[in-house]
């Protein structure tokens, strides 16, 4: 890791040294013309600056903000995905390690039919409360329930709250970025759309949303839709915004390709690196989001479970029997962790202009 | 005695890929009231020799083999207590970009003033703040007391850098260190930075060091030069001298890349790119570039052979010809133009 | 910098007419009878009619949308169903409260943050950034009321750890509440402090002679808290709204609490003042925040938004 570091570091001043030594002989330096270029920015410091400073990226505001910025200027090459993610296995051993945990831990979530010991549903009252032992590794609640088999079943709703809400406000987010940017007109409508629903706290929206349409599983899903596609939405505007001044788009629209195409052919796929950071990122924050409703009430509704519903149900139990909230806590934990971490990673590699 | 004297010096980047000498085995004197000149293309090693006089090399740079005395102390080993009294008093430096060097959320006046209270204590606050205004007048800021109290963002690029110098005048060093200091600045604003570092430089006395791309920069303004390439010293000698008896290949190349009015041929540009420093050629630094370059240049480096006295030049060229006692050294096809590249740098060099 | 205010506000305004009708026509189209809600099953025909005039619930949503901004721009957002109490009497009532233990959490992730982002940024990749930072990361990785209850669990005994009755009282939720801004706001200060150590003037500083603990107080802190310092702003308006976990979780009668009785009782003027609210006061911290920055940076603050 700290050689990881280091070696991070040297690339990024590598990447900085050109740009204050090139100096073209004509006595303008680069880091001049930079500085005009900043200076008509002015107004717009106070978010540029702190999204430079921050990139906290567990901050999901912060790091949209972060990666607005760093779309508008980005200038770099496109590398496949693929050699992205090798790089990074090679050059980051914690996300790399993030990646095989999150693997082995999907499985299990997967397999739980043969892993889980105990069915998650069966109540047995004879053995309530149980501490951790042999026979029940995490313990059993309240209503003897094996807490090992309910946190990997559960696991599959938490799995399923953190990919399709995710998926489904990606996508909302992409076609409101990609029209919000190429489209001038609708430009206005949708961005002041999408400040409106990130005034909102995020997870007083949900509460609202879920209050409208009533609690259930399914419906957290069109709850955490509804508030993710903001995010996306400016992040991919402000990557069109910078690809479509580029010249193979230029190029493109004067060959009088379909504004379409040109959204479909060339655009998008220079998002794509961003939007697979983006989506690993915003996938712990669903499920952190789903934790909170469930814990409110108008998350998860029983039989279904899930872990944030598995953690406020030991709510009068917190005392008593701590296992009840620590073992499903934990299986957050180590998910959202893990997830942040490879996000991290992909990030990094990506867009080094990001990196820390 | 020399001011300074930077000995084989090397400074190196210990990196994943391998290990970059970004100055390798460098040898600079600087006497006394004198003005030297370091001229090479980016990223050539000159800011780092700087830095690494100054203790500012980063992680994972460092010192690793070399001596810096400066005014007999040796600057490798002072105790970094030691270190912080001779920098910006006897040392101070400029540096590249007046933009980004001087603190934005602090006035100027104060920057410079802490210069000088950090470095003569039993100053009053009033004496120092007079001391700072008399320092903006010196360095030509109209409206010397008025600026005192402006934000660096609120000054041009060029009363910045005059800022910038008063800050290095501060203290009356005996040697100024001048990275780029006029690179970001317009060319007008450049003749009157330099003419002013000359002008401190003929009522103080000190010693400067010129690290510039811009070999008019170094016509103007230094007495003597040493030209890097790819963290070597590659020739060196006064400027006279050098402009006069231009033997490097490398630094005909930066001759002949000045633009000129007389001639309306096309631009001379030194083909190829400075080398990779993780994959340095085996031979000469400079053999993938050079015009003139022969099997050997590719196999062994050549040593600073001293052609006039006080020139130094590291290329076969001249140690050929030094060993050789006169047998021509040329390239059988390139004829006795090819033989001494100043020939043909006459019409770039004769102003 | 006066120019650079106002326009900041004109954003604003919008944005909080949007935030208004939006939470207006998602109530709006919940199901439901509110006369069923306030009064229960049995109530004579003619009282509904005559509560239903009294409301304005015969109107179609526009007018009454229409009718509740102009009465929220009185102050007057309607009247609890449950509490039969005026909305904005019942939000004066707990706000305070969740103001208080807002800006005690707040103080704590400050007091804890800032420090420790330091210590990190300077220390860099020793053992003490590597212990804070991953504390931080640990910190917004699990839902705030799993450390809650975790806490409720180590401190059962020694603190209280439910109800709002005295200081003590404030204790546990506000550093569950603080703890993951204290996270935020560790991490924050360390890369900016980070970045700043990069920037030019601190190699010109150092090359005055400074000594690097006199150059990191003098020069980096000052440029590299300024984020931290919007940053703090923005947070005791998010610390608002995370108080609704940890006033649930620990029974504190604010405004979090009272948005989820709201909701579970179906009290839709409730729901409705307290949702615009509380994004109210986000609203308006981040515009603060903003404002603040301009007034700390002298980059903005001298010259203005030119």
């Amino acid at each position: 890791m700290e050689a990881n570091r280091t070696k991070k570091e040297l690339q990024e001043r590598g990447k900085n040294k050109p740009d204050r030594e090139n100096a073209v002989p004509n006595g303008i330096s680069i880091t001049e013309a930079g500085r005009k270029a900043a200076e008509q920015k002015e107004p717009q410091r106070t978010p540029r600056r702190l999204a430079d400073a921050a990139v906290p990226v567990f901050d999901r505001k912060a790091a949209i903000k972060a990666m607005e910025e760093a779309a508008l200027s980005r200038r770099e090459e496109n590398d496949s995905f693929l050699s992205v993610c090798k790089r990074m296995f090679r050059n980051n051993k914690v996300a790399a390690a993030s990646g095989v945990i999150l693997v082995i831990y999907v499985l299990m979530i997967l397999f739980a039919d043969v892993i889980a010991p105990y069915d998650p549903a069966v109540v047995n009252l004879m053995e309530r409360l149980q501490p951790p032992s042999m026979a029940h590794i995490c313990g059993t609640d309240e209503l003897g329930r094996d807490i090992f088999s309910r946190i990997l079943y559960g696991g599959r709703v938490s799995l399923l709250v953190g990919l399709v809400p995710t998926s489904i406000s990606m996508v909302i987010g992409i076609i409101m970025g990609l029209l919000s940017g190429y489209i001038r007109g609708l430009d206005a409508l949708i961005m002041r759309l999408a400040d409106i629903v990130l005034a909102f706290p995020s997870i007083v929206l949900a509460m609202v949303v879920m209050y409208t349409l009533g609690a259930s599983t399914f419906n957290i899903f069109i709850a955490l839709s509804i508030i993710g596609w903001a995010g996306t939405a400016r992040i991919v505007r402000s990557q069109t915004l910078s690809l479509r001044e580029m010249g193979f788009v230029e190029a493109a629209r004067s060959m009088g390709v379909s504004r379409t195409k040109i959204m479909a052919r060339h655009i998008l796929p220079n998002c794509l690196p961003s939007l697979i950071v983006l989506f690993t990122l915003n996938i712990p924050d669903a499920i952190l989001s789903e934790s909170n409703l469930s814990f409110l009430g108008v998350g998860a509704q029983p039989p279904d479970t899930s872990w944030g519903l598995m953690v406020s149900q030991a709510k009068g139990f917190a005392i008593s029997s701590p296992w009840m909230m620590l073992f499903p806590s934990l299986a957050i934990l180590i998910m959202v962790l893990s997830l942040n971490f490879l996000g991290d990673g992909l990030r990094d590699e990506i867009d080094p202009h990001l990196k820390k | 005695m020399s001011l300074l004297e930077i000995k084989n010096l090397e400074t190196s980047f210990f990196t994943h890929e391998g290990v970059v000498r970004a100055v390798d085995d460098v040898t600079i004197v600087i006497d006394e009231n004198e003005r030297v000149g370091i001229v090479g293309e980016s990223g050539c090693g000159k800011s780092m020799t700087a830095m690494s006089l100054m203790g500012l090399i980063k992680k994972p740079g460092r010192v690793v083999s070399g001596s810096i005395t400066f005014n007999g102390k040796d600057m490798l080993a002072v105790s970094q207590r030691e270190k912080s009294k001779i920098l910006g008093n006897e040392i101070s430096m400029i540096f590249q970009e007046p933009m980004t060097s001087l603190n934005p959320v602090i006035t100027v006046g104060k920057q410079v003033k802490e210069a000088i209270t950090f470095h003569q204590k039993d100053i009053s606050a009033e004496e120092a703040k007079r001391r700072v205004i008399q320092l903006f007048e010196e360095v030509g800021i109209p409206d010397a007391a008025k600026r005192y109290s402006a934000y660096p963002h609120q000054l041009s690029g060029g009363l910045r850098q005059r800022v910038m110098i008063a800050m290095a005048m501060a203290c009356r060093p005996k040697l100024l260190i001048a990275d780029e200091p006029t690179t970001a600045l317009d060319v007008t604003i450049e003749a009157q930075i330099l003419q002013l570092m000359k002008k401190l430089q003929d009522e103080t006395g000190m010693s400067v060091m010129m690290i510039t791309h811009n070999l008019g920069v170094v016509a103007q303004f230094c007495t003597r030069m040493y030209v890097m390439y790819a963290g070597r010293i590659m020739e060196s000698g006064t400027v006279s001298e050098v402009f006069k008896n231009i033997a490097h290949p490398y630094t005909d190349g930066l001759m002949r890349s000045i633009p000129k009015l007389e001639s309306r041929e096309r631009l001379y540009n030194i083909k190829g790119l400075v080398p990779n420093m993780l994959d340095l050629p085996k031979g000469c630094r400079f053999c993938q570039r050079c015009e003139y370059s022969k099997a050997r240049c590719f196999e062994e480096e050549p040593e600073l052979t001293e052609t006039a006295p006080g020139h130094f030049v590291r290329c076969f060229l001249y140690t050929d010809r030094a060993d050789q006692e006169g047998k021509s050294a040329c390239p059988e096809n390139g004829g006795s133009a090819a033989c001494s590249p100043n020939t043909q740098a006459e019409g770039g060099t004769g102003r | 910098m006066i120019k650079y205010v106002t326009k900041r506000i004109l954003i604003t305004i919008p944005i909080l007419i949007g935030v208004v009708f939006l939470i207006f026509v998602m109530l709006s189209v919940v199901p439901g009878d509110p006369i069923t809600v306030m009064m229960g099953e049995k109530v004579k025909p003619d009282v509904i009619e005559n509560l239903m005039e009294r409301m304005h619930l015969n109107d179609p949503w526009y007018v009454r949308f229409v009718w509740y901004i102009r009465d929220a721009l009185r102050g007057d957002f309607g009247e609890s169903y449950k509490l039969h109490r005026s909305v904005s009497s019942v939000i004066a009532n707990a706000f305070p409260k969740t103001l208080m233990l807002a800006v005690t959490a707040a103080c704590f992730s400050w007091i804890i943050g800032i420090p420790a982002g330091i210590l990190s940024a300077v220390k860099k990749n020793s053992i003490i950034d590597r212990l804070f930072m991953g504390f931080a990361l640990c910190g917004v990785s699990v839902p705030a009321f799993s450390v809650g209850m975790l806490l409720q669990n180590l401190f059962n005994g020694i603190l209280p750890v439910s109800g709002f009755s005295s200081p003590r009282h404030l204790i546990l939720p506000a550093v569950v509440l603080g703890w993951g801004a204290a996270g935020t706001i560790a991490r924050l200060t360390r890369s900016s402090l980070l970045e700043v150590l990069e920037e030019d003037y601190i190699r010109t500083a150092r090359a005055k002679g400074l000594m690097p603990l006199r150059v990191i107080v003098t020069h980096a802190l000052q440029n590299s808290l300024l984020p931290v310092i919007t940053m703090m702003a923005i947070q005791v308006s998010s610390l608002l709204s995370g108080a609704v976990i940890t006033e649930t979780l620990f029974s504190i009668p604010g405004i979090g609490r009272l948005t989820v009785d709201a909701i579970n009782t179906r009290d839709m003027p409730l729901l409705q003042g307290t949702v615009i609210f509380t994004t109210a006061i986000i609203i308006l911290g981040n515009l603060v925040a903003d404002i603040l920055y301009s007034v700390v940076d002298p980059r903005i603050r001298v010259e203005g938004g030119k």
